[in-house]
């Protein structure tokens, strides 16, 4: 492979322009992703993780949604210079989106092998309607449904079971990158289980790189290579995912988040949530967007934005804690 | 399916049986009577009493309503107009074509337009088209049909001179009307188009069909649309039904002999059976369209085909 | 997106401040530029029609002819000029507002009393024999053209004002019954309603108490909706002469009379046709305003 990087997000901003104000979604974001690896992004509801999926996808609501400044590069190409014809054939082809609630994103009016084979014929992959045909067969096969199946309506599905066509539909054209947003919420805690477990063997077998968002950190330590850790717009930590789930430094609002989760292992009486909300995205603080809620909160924290400090190799915190041990390091 | 359609044709007879009685009772029940309607004030009380034991209008109000009904259910036969002694059914049937044909013209020009104007107005909304349209809308829905017809007949019959004023001799007399009639109908397929395609588009599956990378058209055409369709197809049925029955005031203005003339020259005069029969047949031809609706629904929608023909599901699905 | 939005509402609810309902509605409808400009339209209406009496003399200025001032255009003494009989058409108009908005309400009145005890009666009893009874009423009514029952209606009753009101009123009624139940309907699944049955409530109570007053919403809009309706009907029932007679000067009866004139004095039918287009319209739109400030979700 030329190229091992194959996504890189640089100083992405996003913005949901409504009639009331103007909401910062994303909020100088950067990131990068190399071929056949997963990115698990994870953080609360509302934390700009959708918003950032979409914008990859130059999906954003029209006019509503704008993203405002930055560049993202997939595969060599900058994807925001684009233009709308280009980046349709990239849709579906090289990347694939899976939506957070499977039983919303099958059309209702058309059988599911229609919507699989729909993604096949606008990109031209296959010629004629019967290795279409083949094709569609072959995937409802590998996600494990029968084959049989593929003219029957999505209302005649399960949950999970949709899921699943959703999984054949995004990974029909075998793209270079997955996106799966909550792929599992709507899910059964048990159909969760088998859902995941499909999804990341044919990741393996077709060399896709993923980028995972999710809420449960479960997931991310079963499946994920890398993580990165979202709070209002923006990544306040990222690394590889032994980084986030072992090593030593953390950001405070890592330190919360694992604090929040039950385990097992170590007794508790409770658990100690993070006090206070998500900012208002319409009117972040000033200064680090979790100062109001950080249990370390200096004086800079609240007029000065946190640099990026490299605390290993690949382990990076956003945070004005270990901003001198930066300085202090060799 | 055959059951659903029996059971729904079924129910219109109490519908019908209600609408006669509701008529015959309002007409019956109300000062006036058609002997001396017909005859005039001033003719002589002797003549106004052979007439009225001619029509049959001395026995008791239910004694001649079962009667009347008795002979529908009997015989078939729907009475002779008090006014020129034809029986009913040729009353209506002589006139029916004009209606039925203006009631055409609007539906085609309401339904057509409207989907089309609708469809532009949601994929261009909040834009110089969007609103244009939206104004347009809101002047139709404000404006009484009879007035616009008025002003069309002002514009094209007496200023431009290139459509005739009344009557309905060739399909050129029923361009005015037909754009009359459909006027408010076409706002509605306007307003109802544009919020079904609007609240389509917000739906995941459609922001699904775009991360697939399909392109803007068939978004547009065949995903959206088609989940659109099934509440415009509702209201293109509900509208021709209403429409058979609403160009009573439009068939006056242009000098039309349809059925809405007939009955309001039948109601002036007290004419009971062609009111009746005029009625029901409106009400009867607008109940098959319904059905007509609903079963195009069920071709439309898999979900409304898998309840109503669950024992033929393998042999419908297969033939997709 | 619809998640990140949903919450930031909860949180905009929570934190920045909090109006009340009715505040917020307000707020949501004054935001509304057509339904704004519906209202400012209605109420210039409103007072129109309640200083016609005050500035024109009935007898003088509106119903008396004066032959020698007949079929005068345009023009600054008499701005939409006169009609057949030499009477001023734009004070007619100015009058002709009375007649209309109240017809019109007294018609919303009559269709919206009997639709309310229809429709909640219906709706709570929902199944029942009295709901089937009164819903297939509604469905005989209903397959009915409203505008024929009208006409059958006013012309047994004999042409009057009252009779107009009541013929109208009758052949909306169905409608707004099926209106009625289909909210009381929606509002009568909800927890609230079945938390009061399960402390006991009586009937009544939860239909006054509970039920009628999160309908009146819905009721407010299709009343709203309903007078821009009725003063086209009767417009309509006056132009085919059963409706408001002339001399009366109802909009639609003013255009009864000049459409036998039409053809070599056009401008008589333009400004009562332009009179009735504007009241609908400003109902109208702030009806529709009113539904969208009313449930800001529906909005599209």
């Amino acid at each position: 492979m030329k190229n091992e990087k194959l996504l890189e997000i640089k100083d992405l901003y996003a913005q949901y322009n409504t009639d009331e104000d103007i909401v910062y979604a994303v909020n100088d974001l950067s990131l990068s992703l190399d071929r056949g690896r997963t990115l698990g992004l994870v953080g609360e509801t509302g934390a700009g993780k959708t918003t950032t999926c979409l914008s990859i996808l130059r999906l954003l609501p029209e006019r509503i949604g704008e993203i405002s400044k930055g560049e993202i590069i997939f595969d060599g190409m900058d994807i925001l210079s684009l233009s709308e014809d280009e980046m349709r054939k990239i849709r579906g082809k090289d990347i694939a989106m899976i939506f957070q609630d499977p039983l919303s994103s099958l059309n209702p009016v058309y059988t599911i092998g229609m919507q699989i084979g729909e993604v096949l014929k606008y990109h031209g992959i296959y010629k004629d309607d019967q290795a279409i045909e083949n094709r569609v067969e072959e995937m409802l096969d590998l996600v494990g449904l029968p084959k049989e199946r593929k003219n029957d309506y999505p209302h005649q599905f399960s949950g999970g079971m949709k899921q699943r066509v959703v999984i054949a539909m995004a990974l029909a054209c075998e793209p270079k990158l997955l996106l799966a947003d909550e792929p599992t919420t709507a899910l059964d805690v048990t159909i969760q289980a088998q859902v995941l477990k499909l999804m990341n063997e044919l990741k393996e077998r077709l060399q896709t790189a993923m980028i995972l968002v999710t809420h449960d950190l479960g997931i991310v330590a079963e499946i994920c290579d890398d993580v990165a850790v979202m709070y209002a717009g923006s990544i306040i930590e990222k690394g590889r995912i032994e980084d986030i789930f072992e090593g030593q430094v953390h950001h405070p609002y890592t330190v919360g988040l694992f604090a929040s989760i039950p385990n097992l292992k170590v007794k508790t009486r409770r658990l100690s949530p993070i006090d206070g909300l998500m900012p208002d995205p319409a009117d972040l603080p000033k200064g680090c967007t979790f100062n109001p809620r950080c249990p370390h909160r200096m004086e800079v924290c609240k007029t000065e934005e946190p640099p990026c400090v490299m605390i290993g190799e690949e382990h990076m915190v956003k945070c004005h804690l270990f901003a001198s041990k930066e300085g202090g390091r060799p | 399916m055959t059951k659903f359609i029996i059971k729904r044709l079924l129910m219109l007879i109490p519908v019908l049986l209600g609408i006669s009685f509701i008529l015959f009772s309002i007409m019956n029940l109300t000062p006036g009577d058609a002997a001396t309607l017909l005859l005039g004030d001033s003719s002589k009380p002797e003549a106004v009493e052979m007439l009225r034991e001619e029509l049959g209008l001395n026995g008791g109000f239910f004694e001649r309503y079962f009667n009347y009904i008795g002979n529908i259910l009997l015989r078939g036969d729907f009475g002779i107009s008090y006014r020129t002694k034809n029986p009913v059914f040729t009353e209506v049937f002589t006139r029916f074509h004009y209606t039925l044909r203006l009631a055409f013209a609007a539906i085609a020009i309401s339904s057509i337009l409207g989907v089309l104007l609708g469809i532009l107005s949601a994929i261009k909304q909040y834009t110089a088209p969007d609103n244009i349209i939206t104004a347009i809308t809101l002047g139709l829905t404000s404006m009484p049909d009879f007035w616009l017809g008025l002003m069309l007949i002002i514009l094209f019959a007496v200023k431009l001179r290139i459509l005739p004023i009344s009557g309905a001799t060739s399909w050129k007399h029923f361009i005015l009307p037909g754009f009359t009639a459909a006027a408010n109908y076409l706002a509605n397929t306007i307003r109802m188009s544009r919020s079904s395609m609007l609240e389509v588009s917000r739906m995941d599956y459609i922001r699904t069909a775009r991360a697939k990378g399909v392109p803007e058209k068939d978004v547009i055409f065949k995903h959206t649309f088609k989940n659109a369709l099934m509440p415009i197809v509702t209201l293109v049925g509900v509208n021709m039904g209403w429409q058979l029955g609403g160009t009573i005031i439009i068939e006056q203005i242009f000098g039309i002999p349809g059925i809405g003339s007939l009955m309001i020259q039948s109601i002036r005069l007290k004419d009971v059976p062609v009111v009746i029969g005029c009625v029901m047949f409106v009400a009867l031809l607008s109940s098959l369209i319904n059905l007509a609706t609903d079963i195009i629904y069920m071709y439309i929608d898999p979900r409304l085909r898998a309840q109503f023909a669950k024992v033929k599901k393998k042999a419908v699905t297969a033939n997709d | 997106m619809i998640r990140i939005n949903a919450n930031i509402d909860k949180k905009s609810g929570g934190i920045i401040k909090r109006r009340s309902q009715l505040a917020s509605i307000w707020f949501r409808f004054r935001k509304n530029k057509m339904a704004f400009l519906g209202l400012i339209m209605f109420l210039i209406l409103v007072v129109i029609a309640f200083a016609a009496p005050l500035v024109l003399d009935y007898e003088r200025d509106i119903i008396s002819q004066n032959i020698s001032q007949r079929f005068l255009g345009p023009s600054s003494q008499h701005i939409f000029g006169t009609d057949q009989f030499g009477r001023d058409i734009f004070k007619r108009i100015l009058w002709g507002s009375r007649l209309s908005m109240f017809v019109g309400l007294g018609v919303v009145g009559i269709s919206l009393g009997g639709g309310t005890i229809i429709g909640s009666l219906s709706g709570y009893y929902e199944g029942s024999v009295l709901d089937n009874v009164l819903m297939r009423f509604c469905d005989m009514f209903l397959a009915i053209p409203g505008t024929l029952l009208a006409i059958a209606l006013v012309s047994g009753f004999g042409n009057s004002i009252p009779n107009l009101m009541l013929a109208l009123g009758i052949s909306t009624m169905p409608k707004m019954s099926r209106i009625v139940r289909a909210s009381v309907l929606s509002i009568k699944n909800q927890e609230f309603v079945e938390a009061a049955i399960s402390c006991g409530t009586s009937d009544f109570r939860i239909m006054f108490r509970h039920i009628i007053p999160n309908a009146v919403g819905p009721m407010i809009v299709e009343g709203t909706l309903s007078v821009a309706r009725s003063i086209i009907s009767i417009a309509s029932m006056s132009f085919i002469g059963l409706g408001v007679q002339p001399p009366n000067p109802e909009w639609g009866a003013m255009l009864s009379e000049a459409k036998a004139q039409m053809i070599n004095y056009p401008y008589l039918v333009y400004a009562p046709g332009i009179a009735i287009v504007l009241t609908v319209m400003s109902l109208t739109l702030i009806g529709d305003g009113l539904r969208d400030a009313l449930d800001p979700k529906m909005k599209n």
